[in-house]
């Protein structure tokens, strides 16, 4: 029985899209996230001659950042879901790392452009429109994950970074760990907590140019896995940034915006997650007709095929949890529902975790070594149950409230 | 922190023992393992300097190598009860997974020595126990590129297919044995190893069940070693493909010469099930660590101001993964201390006499499975049988090695996984205790047998 691609997108031109996306991942995306893994060191990954650039520029070529931005700005505005869904999948087959960092700096982007300053909306346009140097890179702290800021900014620790006003600016102050894009970024858009004299704090979201004075950006971590996405400190000590670069969360016009971008950004996490394990299936059906043991391919042992089949039905759950989202979000921008989101993200990890290990189990021995494709998968997707949000903390959070 | 040893029996030698063995552990070998794991080429781990010298040596300076010999031959085998050796295997676990395997199958080959008729094959038993510059390192060639799995199955009667035959020959000539033939890269302490129990077809027409063993010195020319492999977890375990070009190595060094015994469950399966108990009580500690990382991990860090180890939701999963880790470790302790126990008697009668008693139960031992090998044949013309091995029949001790391997090993992937979750983000750090031993235990569902195709071998003996 042939397996059917069951995916439906209805819209010819992001049809067209996805099929793109297909082909730059394998072909660009994927050998760089292997080099990059497997260089010494996280250096590596913002060197001259690293790959990372040349996966940028063709990712900007093919206009694959400009969805989800104004078509004023020089975006794309909003293109067919299903099809954000699979390009975001095809992504995260390709490298997981590289995925999460492409995504961010789309994301982060996409937050500049809700500021609504005028230098702003510049920036944003320049991002449009770079598509050869790359220079415009946007960076998320860590605790950008599945859930909104908004949650955390009530009910989470207070945003690690401070800002006083002083004039017309901000001073910014503190230390922010493990910042996806830090070494790379130009732009970062953080959560921040606005101190003025005599009145309580708000918490605020800020988008800082990281070449302004003040900025220090940390060694690039080394990493056990995602070894292609660039992640280290950034400190601030009084940089000053125009007050009009941070806007209060909790201004309900720019609170819903936000929460759109989150629900994106949730979605691009689910989906890519969900990619990995699909290439883990793929890479180990494939590998199952070609290993012979027993005086036959093992893909004609029942065991294999059982493993095959187990594996298949959970990545198609999972998958279909994302389109299932991403068909209410679609409907529903401003008011996306956090338990699922979270739901998804727990599923589509552990599923890119059991997936990538029963693919190991049918690699044998194999699948161990650095000669095959499997074992950083498994350590790429290993990632995303502490990522993101801790998988066993986004469901206590999840059921705050139900 | 606490356990207690449910093991009432445990007399002072052997307390002490574990003692000797649990501070070597965690001085010199959980420190080595740290940092050979870091190593980003295989090959630097091998220098002379490396950490991985002063674990072989300290080892063998402790006299912890000699569990597995004979006391006739220098050894503690037959001097201490049969649970000395798991108890030092738990340790090693306990301290690094990769090396505790490396230092046990360094012995195999002059634990197999002593059955050998030919004196100077039994004396490599008596250099090795006195050997403290580990000069002498064993390894266990099985695994072939084309056959991994092929040998598992080996042990059960779908190994006498000829389509699994070792791609590894001996062919007798005269005197010598000309081999030829590849062990994959997964043989462990490959590339250091200076002799091998090297299993060899001897005809192919009989498949796995074919195949004999021969104690195989490894420098004879003709021998070549791969570049040392380069894997996910159990970095500091050498590894590396030997490579055999008309090698030819003298017939006394052919221990098991009789094709169509290693697949019969009394032995082959045995053998493989002795194998499997050590990587139970290896990998049913390695878990142990695990949870023990997580356990001082949880009582001293917060999460959002509150104490993880407070926590109702985190207690359930410390208990459960405490709960896994015993059953794993008391299931393998009993099921390695019973194996050593089945092996001791015989030797422990003969070790307080001369080498000469063991030459008569290798003897003894070739000359009963030839008589086996013979009354197959005979049972199959006369029944007809086509399938040569259709029904073996043996008693089968083997599936406890497997069912202990299965258990433990499952139990470290298990454990190591959810103790990250409760490291959280400090885990994706290399520099992170936990990482590692996740990679370790990862690696363990496969070594020695992928765990499905273990117990699909082992379901005959059911
Ligand atoms: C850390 C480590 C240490 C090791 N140490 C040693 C060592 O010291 N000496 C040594 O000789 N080897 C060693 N090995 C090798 C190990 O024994 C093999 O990797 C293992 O037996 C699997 O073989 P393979 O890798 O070739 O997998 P394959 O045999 O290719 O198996 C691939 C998949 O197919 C399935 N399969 C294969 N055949 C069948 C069948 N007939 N029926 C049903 N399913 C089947 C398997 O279950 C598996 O899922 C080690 C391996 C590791 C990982």
């Amino acid at each position: 029985m042939p397996i059917r691609d069951i995916d439906i997108i209805t819209d010819r031109q992001s049809a067209a899209m996805q099929k793109e996306v297909k082909g730059f991942a394998a072909k660009l995306v994927r050998p760089a996230g292997i080099e990059l893994d497997l260089a010494a060191a996280p250096e590596a990954i913002f060197a001259k001659n690293s790959p990372l650039w040349g996966v940028f520029a063709a990712y900007r070529k093919l206009d694959l950042h400009l969805p989800g931005i104004d078509e004023k700005l020089g975006g794309m505005g909003q293109i067919d879901p299903h099809a954000r869904v699979l390009m975001a999948q095809s992504l995260g087959h390709a490298d997981m790392g590289l995925a999460i960092s492409l995504m961010v700096s789309d994301n982060a982007f996409g937050h500049i452009a809700l500021l609504g300053d005028k230098a702003l909306l510049k920036a944003v346009g320049d991002y449009c429109a770079d598509s050869t140097s790359c220079s415009l890179i946007g960076s998320l702290p860590a605790s950008f994950g599945v859930l909104p800021l908004t949650y955390e900014a009530t009910k989470g620790p207070a945003p690690a970074l401070t800002a006083r006003p002083k004039g017309k600016q901000l001073e910014i102050s503190g230390q922010l760990p493990r910042v996806f894009n830090a070494n790379i970024a130009s732009h970062l858009i953080t959560d921040i907590l606005v101190e003025p004299p005599d009145l309580p704090p708000w918490h605020g979201l800020a988008a800082i140019p990281l070449e302004i004075k003040g900025v220090t950006r940390g060694n690039p971590q080394a990493k056990t896995g995602q070894r292609s996405l660039n992640q280290a400190s950034l400190s601030f000590e009084n940089a000053r940034i125009p007050a009009a670069f941070v806007q209060n969360l909790a201004n309900p016009g720019f609170y819903e915006s936000v929460e759109r971008l989150t629900a994106e950004r949730a979605q691009f996490i689910v989906s890519a997650y969900n990619g990995a394990a699909l290439c883990a299936w793929e890479e180990a059906l494939a590998y199952s007709k070609k290993r012979v043991q027993g005086g036959t391919p093992i893909f004609n042992h029942k065991n294999i095929r059982f493993q095959l089949f187990d594996m298949f039905k959970k990545i198609e759950a999972s998958r279909s949890f994302a389109q299932r989202i991403a068909s209410y979000n679609a409907v529903n921008p401003k008011s996306p529902s956090y338990p699922h989101a979270a739901g998804a993200k727990c599923l589509a990890t552990e599923t890119a975790v059991d997936v990538a290990s029963q693919a190991i189990q049918i690699f044998g021995g194999y699948g161990l070594t650095k000669e095959f494709p499997l074992e950083k998968i498994f350590r790429d997707a290993r990632v995303g149950m502490i990522e993101h949000g801790i998988n066993e903390e986004l469901a206590l959070k999840a059921m705050e409230g139900a | 922190m606490g356990y207690l040893d449910l093991d009432t029996v445990l007399c002072r030698r052997l307390c002490k023992l574990q003692q000797t063995a649990r501070e070597f552990g965690m001085q010199v070998v959980r420190p080595a393992g740290i940092k050979l794991d870091k190593f980003t080429d295989p090959k630097d781990t091998l220098a002379p300097g490396s950490p991985l010298w002063a674990v072989f040596k300290g080892f063998r300076e402790l006299g912890l190598h000699k569990a597995m010999i004979p006391k006739a031959f220098g050894g503690t085998l037959g001097d201490y009860p049969s649970l000395a050796t798991p108890l030092i295997n738990e340790q090693m676990g306990y301290a690094d997974g990769g090396l505790s395997i490396s230092l046990l199958v360094s012995t195999m080959p002059f634990a197999f020595a002593v059955l050998s008729p030919h004196k100077e094959v039994r004396n490599w038993a008596r250099e090795y126990v006195e050997d403290k510059s580990a000069s002498m390192i064993g390894c266990w060639a099985i695994t072939e590129p084309d056959h991994g799995t092929d040998w598992v199955m080996g042990t059960s009667s779908a190994g006498c297919d000829p389509c699994t035959a070792p791609g590894l020959t001996a062919v007798k000539k005269g005197d010598e044995y000309i081999i030829n033939g590849w062990k994959s890269a997964w043989v462990s302490n490959g590339t250091i190893a200076t002799h091998a129990v090297l299993h060899v077809g001897l005809d192919s027409s009989r498949g796995v069940h074919g195949s004999g063993i021969a104690l195989c010195p490894l420098h004879l020319p003709g021998i070549s070693r791969g570049a040392p492999l380069n894997k996910i977890g159990q970095r500091p375990l050498n590894q590396g493909e030997i490579i055999f070009d008309e090698v030819k190595m003298p017939a006394k060094y052919m221990l098991l010469a009789v094709p169509g015994f290693f697949g019969a469950n009394l032995f082959g399966h045995t053998f493989l099930g002795l194998a499997n108990s050590s990587m139970g009580v290896t990998f049913a500690s390695q878990a142990q660590a695990s949870f023990d990382e997580a356990l001082f991990f949880a009582k001293n860090n917060t999460l959002n101001g509150t104490s993880l180890v407070q926590r109702p939701d985190i207690k359930i999963r410390l208990f459960r993964m405490f709960a896994k880790v015993e059953a794993a470790r008391l299931l393998a302790r009993k099921v390695s201390d019973h194996f050593f126990g089945l092996l001791s008697p015989p030797l422990v009668g003969a070790a307080t006499k001369r080498q000469i008693t063991f030459w008569a139960l290798g003897k003894a031992l070739n000359a009963y499975f030839t008589a086996f090998d013979r009354y197959e044949k005979v049972r199959q013309i006369s029944k007809n049988i086509t399938h040569p091995d259709e029904s073996t029949g043996m008693m089968d001790w083997g599936k406890y090695g497997v069912l202990s391997k299965i258990t433990a090993t499952e139990t470290a992937v298990e454990v190591a996984g959810q103790a990250m979750q409760i490291f959280g983000e400090k885990a994706l750090s290399p520099d992170c205790v936990i990482d590692k031993m996740f990679r370790d235990a990862r690696s363990s569902t496969i070594e020695d047998g992928v765990n499905d195709a273990l117990a699909i071998a082992s379901c005959e003996g059911l």
